[in-house]
């Protein structure tokens, strides 16, 4: 197969990365190495002693782990759908910025459900879930779409990569070693870029990105009736599947910003992932943010104004400045408000200030899960009595941050070396000025 | 640390032996694994019995060492069948309840439970603060809806014919799911390896013994003895005849000293159920706490610190606190 | 059974093994002998509807302000009058109880009222006091007729007693107590006044759930009298109004092990829809595979 030319243009860029590590790369690697193993540690003590070293006790019995569990799915979900929407638009400015979303999801994806694992407390009876399971419980509704969302999302990405296989496979300058070339092969099946192939190629991708659409949506919306099924005051509601879905969206847009500015960074991507592509996001930040504000507003405003007893009792937890108050701004008010005002105005719109936004609302959704499930536990119907005092609030143990953490490490770890495997960029990813160039010479 | 753990394993294994061949020769076996736990023994000085040995010897034994030879046990699959035409029901009556705790005493006894694991606990609740405050005590509700058994992955927690909830802790994954299902926080979960348990004990979802770490327990009605015709630990234990127990096919529901009809009772004395708008249908009912036996204040005296603590929170006994220091 | 004798035996003889080896005692059981205990005995009596007798002792001594029950205390039960009759010897269970039935075929010995009185003997060990205590019954024959009376249901009772020259006298003016069998107790639904000169005396019967098949237990007992003690009859009859349990409204029951049938549709389609698609791609990425030879050869 010959390789075309701006795709030897690409290779060539990106090869050192492939070759070799820098120093500074190794640091950032192993660091990352480090904390994971530092939650394998933590995991293991776990199992070891029970449940007993988390901060979880028989009211708030779910905690950071569903909390990670939701937030990572969430980006995974929200990553997908944006490839797979870019994949059927396929506007011009797509490919520099397809691949990366897609790994993001893919890699989110496999963090989640490992927070299920930490968050059970039999994992040897795991299997349960198949030999016995009930099709009435919305866990086995969870497992069953969040495996084929898994299943879809890799065959999804892996078709999208198949040429950048075959790409690499038929580099000969490229200096790795001879198991890797060998995987090259493997993995490109024998893609020689023939009109025929390149057909079924893009006929699979059309197929897998218009299932992904919904299947993502159903996925979430499980995801939410985890909680919106029981009879717990801050969960019980109709809006919680579209409200995850969009909450998702949301902070799944926001990560891909912050992914994004990273990779523009580390890999001098600046012709590729341009001003053009933040303000795509910025713009995308901007409507969801107006989403989310919506939907929190009418979901807090109707358990507010009706005063029923339990909601009451949470709501009041939640504007209280002495328990979740602070936080109950930022997740709300800072998510929407901060992408609304600080990307709204044409001259605060810089690729820093919409990265600095990502963060936020990353950051915010992340504590609006923690917001949505602590609090709502340690308001249960019955009024928490006749338990041991120091069971009734919650507060993380060092064993759950630090699986925390490790999550974020995963993401982090896995995204690099992700980027060391295959080029960042997907086959045909051309600099943005030149297909300004080609619109030029197009008119 | 290791050889006094060796030792007291040891001798417990002894005594076990011959609590074992007290059991074949008398009704009730003596089964020491109890005495040498030091929860046990943190718990201050547990409740002794006096038991004639064989040999003429008049001695003072712990009471949860007396723990009858289950002569029908049942196992995983036989207890997912309910006792054949009977529907369970429990009557609580609030205006007698102050708060003794012996109910959650002999649960605790007679399930070996952890002493932070309480089936039945019992709640100070003040509708408004205008009504007067009354103790409730709270088992599982048995609910004929219920969303626990509905949202469990695995069906490990079922509910039976004769309307009780059990739990297979075999086939539990842990999920907690249930606990944040059910309403009431009746559910609770073994954080740790517990060490209360016997160590012969066979394992029965009837019984839920011997507990298991990372598995989900609550109130099982004491079906173990419902099988055997005897009233539930709670029930038998109560000294004010509060919980009443029975058959809703029967109609009829007694306390250990009072049989009543159930339908009588709840139509005369305007019982409820708690959370009713919840749809989850317990098979608990309450009698409003009217006529009063005792001051609700009764039901603190006599609590230790530790139990105090519990109800710290509770707006009453704050209340009652402030009143104190204006005082 | 022969195995699980076995292992009877086997444990037997190790409890044994371990009395002598003295392996537990300090340890585990505080003997307590300081102190001398004094024993309390509740003794009574029931006559059943198979006209035996149950003689029912609890054995009980205070410790530390409570009354607490003695367990395998030896209980021995007699008859006294004329001369002694040893009925028999039973040991305390854990609630201190201790029971002897006496068939109705042994002729127990009655003085010219038709009055006996019956002994329990404890006889005490190293730290605990012997006690004893009597009871004295006169016997009463009590009967038991269901019939329905004009269509009503009519509960009919009869008492009588032995007369001094063996002639049979009709127990007057008294209440006996109606009940019905429950599974824990027994539920009290009413008294039958035994009327002057016939000792006889009747209850109208109220609707009461029986079982399944609708049979109900009718007990008719005279409780606790100081000089009859307790005597009853019980009789099973198919009064009860079979009861089913059934709610009427209308069950979703997401509970039960079958989810709803529209739920197992929805996941099937579903799951076959996404794996259909998959395949699709499966034959195509094949395909793929294959094309490439093709253009070789």
């Amino acid at each position: 197969m010959k390789i075309e030319e701006h795709n030897l243009k690409n290779l060539k860029k990106f090869a050192p990365f492939l070759e070799s590590t820098s120093t500074n790369g190794w640091i950032w690697i192993s660091s990352l190495v480090l904390i994971i193993l530092f939650g394998f540690y933590a995991y293991g003590y776990q199992i070891y002693e029970g449940q007993i070293v988390t901060g979880m006790r028989d009211y708030v019995s779910w905690s950071l782990y569903k909390v990670n569990f939701i937030f990572f799915m969430g980006i995974g979900l929200a990553g997908a759908l944006i490839s797979s929407v870019l994949h059927l638009a396929n506007p011009p400015w797509k490919k520099p910025i397809v691949r990366i979303s897609e790994l993001m999801a893919i890699i989110s994806l496999i963090i989640g459900p490992v927070y299920i694992l930490c968050d059970v407390g039999r994992v040897d009876k795991l299997l349960n879930v198949f030999i016995h399971a009930r099709l009435s419980s919305p866990i086995t509704w969870d497992v069953i779409a969040i495996l084929m969302e898994l299943i879809v999302c890799t065959v999804f990405l892996y078709l999208a990569l198949i040429h950048n296989f075959a790409i690499l496979r038929d580099y000969k300058e490229l200096k790795v070693s001879r198991f890797r070339k060998w995987l090259y092969k493997f993995m490109a099946i024998n893609y020689q870029h023939t009109p025929e192939q390149a057909k079924h190629i893009a006929w699979s991708q059309n197929v897998l990105a218009v299932l992904v659409i919904p299947m993502g949506v159903i996925v979430y919306s499980v995801i939410a009736w985890l909680f919106g099924m029981t009879k717990q005051a801050g969960w019980d509601s109709t809006i919680f599947g579209p409200y995850f879905v969009i909450s998702a969206a949301f902070a799944g847009s926001a990560a891909l910003i912050i992914v994004l500015a990273a990779f523009r960074r580390f890999f001098q991507l600046q012709d590729f992932i341009t001003h053009r592509h933040f303000n795509i996001g910025a713009n995308l930040l901007m409507v969801l943010a107006f989403f989310y504000g919506y939907l929190s507003f009418s979901e807090y405003f109707t358990k507010w104004y009706g005063y029923e007893e339990f909601n009451t009792e949470l709501i009041v937890k939640l504007f209280d400045f002495s328990q979740y108050g602070g936080w109950f701004i930022y997740a709300n008010f800072g998510a929407m408000l901060v992408p609304l005002i600080l990307l709204g105005v044409k001259k605060w719109r810089t690729i820093t200030s919409i990265t600095f936004s990502a963060v936020v609302v990353v950051s915010a959704i992340w504590v609006k899960c923690y917001l949505i499930i602590i609090p709502t536990l340690e308001t249960q119907h019955m009024p928490i009595q006749d338990s041991r005092p120091e069971w009734v609030h919650y507060s993380p143990s060092w064993v759950e941050i630090a699986l925390t953490l490790s999550g974020f490490a995963t993401l982090c770890l896995f995204l690099t070396l992700a980027s060391k495997f295959v080029t960042i960029l997907p086959s045909g990813a051309v600099a943005d000025e030149e297909i300004s160039k080609g619109k030029k010479l197009i008119a | 640390m290791e050889d006094n753990k060796n030792s007291k394993n040891e001798s417990r294994r002894n005594f076990l032996k011959l609590g074992l061949g007290v059991g074949v020769t008398s009704v009730l076996s003596v089964a020491g694994a109890n005495l040498l736990n030091p929860t046990k023994l943190k718990a201050g000085a547990p409740e002794k019995v006096k038991v004639l040995t064989q040999d003429g010897q008049l001695v003072e034994v712990d009471k949860s060492e007396l723990i009858p030879v289950s002569e029908n046990f049942v196992g995983i699959e036989e207890s997912r069948i309910g006792i054949p035409n009977r529907k369970f029901v429990m009557v609580v009556d609030l205006g007698r309840c102050k708060n003794a705790r012996k109910c959650i005493d002999a649960c605790q006894e007679g399930h070996q439970l952890p002493k932070d694991q309480e089936w039945i606990k019992v709640y100070l609740l003040q509708n408004t603060e205008q009504e007067s405050p009354y103790w409730f005590p709270r088992p599982c509700f048995h609910c004929d809806n219920p969303l626990c058994v509905s949202v469990c992955p695995v069906g490990a927690t079922y509910k039976r014919s004769d309307g009780i909830v059990l739990v297979d802790n075999e086939r539990c994954i842990g999920c907690k799911f249930c606990m944040t299902g059910c309403p009431f926080s009746a559910r609770q979960f073994h954080w740790k390896e517990p060490t209360t348990y016997n160590e012969d004990l066979k394992y029965s979802p009837e019984t839920s013994m011997p507990g298991k770490e990372g598995t989900v327990g609550k109130c099982v009605f004491c079906a173990d003895k419902l099988r055997e015709g005897k009233l539930p630990r709670c029930v038998s234990a109560c000294p004010m005849g509060v919980l009443y127990f029975g058959d809703m096919i029967e109609d009829t529901v007694t306390n250990g000293e009072q049989t009543v009809r159930f339908s009588e009772l709840i139509k005369d004395r305007s019982g409820y159920r708690k959370f009713e708008e919840l749809g989850t249908e317990p098979s608990v009912y309450y009698l409003p706490p009217v006529d009063r036996m005792f001051p609700v204040e009764r039901g603190l005296e006599g609590l230790d610190e530790e139990t105090m603590k519990r109800y710290k929170d509770v707006p009453y006994i704050k209340n009652l606190k402030e009143n104190e220091k204006g005082v | 059974m022969e195995v699980k004798n076995i292992y009877k035996i086997l444990i037997l003889l190790l409890s044994f093994s371990l009395r002598i080896s003295n392996a537990y005692s300090q340890e585990d059981v505080e003997v307590t002998e300081e102190t001398t205990y004094e024993p309390i005995l509740k003794f009574s009596g029931l006559k059943n509807t198979e006209g035996n007798r149950i003689l029912k002792c609890t054995i009980l001594t205070r410790l530390e302000g409570k009354w607490t029950p003695i367990e395998n205390a030896e209980l021995t039960f007699s008859v006294s009058g004329d001369s002694i009759l040893e009925l028999g010897t039973q040991k305390s269970d854990n609630m201190g109880i201790a029971v002897l039935e006496i068939n109705k075929s042994i002729n127990i010995p009655s003085d010219e009222n038709g009055a006996t009185t019956y002994t329990v003997e404890y006889k005490g060990v190293e730290n605990s006091e012997p006690n004893s205590e009597e009871l004295t019954i006169v016997d009463v024959n009590l009967e038991m007729s269901l019939e329905e009376i004009d269509s009503v249901k009519t509960i009919i009772i009869k008492a009588s007693k032995k007369g001094a020259e063996g002639e049979i006298v009709p127990v007057e003016d008294h209440d006996v107590n109606i009940y019905v069998k429950r599974l824990y107790s027994i539920l009290k639904v009413g008294q039958a006044y035994l009327e002057e000169g016939t000792g006889e005396g009747s209850l109208e019967y109220k609707l009461i759930p029986g079982d399944s098949l609708g049979n109900i237990v009718i007990i008719a007992r005279i409780d606790e009298h100081e000089e009859f003690g307790n005597v009853e009859v019980r009789q099973t009859i198919n009064w009860g109004t079979p009861v089913s349990y059934a709610t009427n409204d209308i069950k979703r029951e997401i509970w039960t092990n079958e989810a709803p049938l529209w739920m197992t549709i929805t996941v099937i389609i579903f799951v076959l829809g996404v794996w259909y698609h998959l395949i699709l791609v499966f034959i195509r990425m094949w395909k793929i595979k294959k094309l490439e030879k093709n253009t070789i050869n």
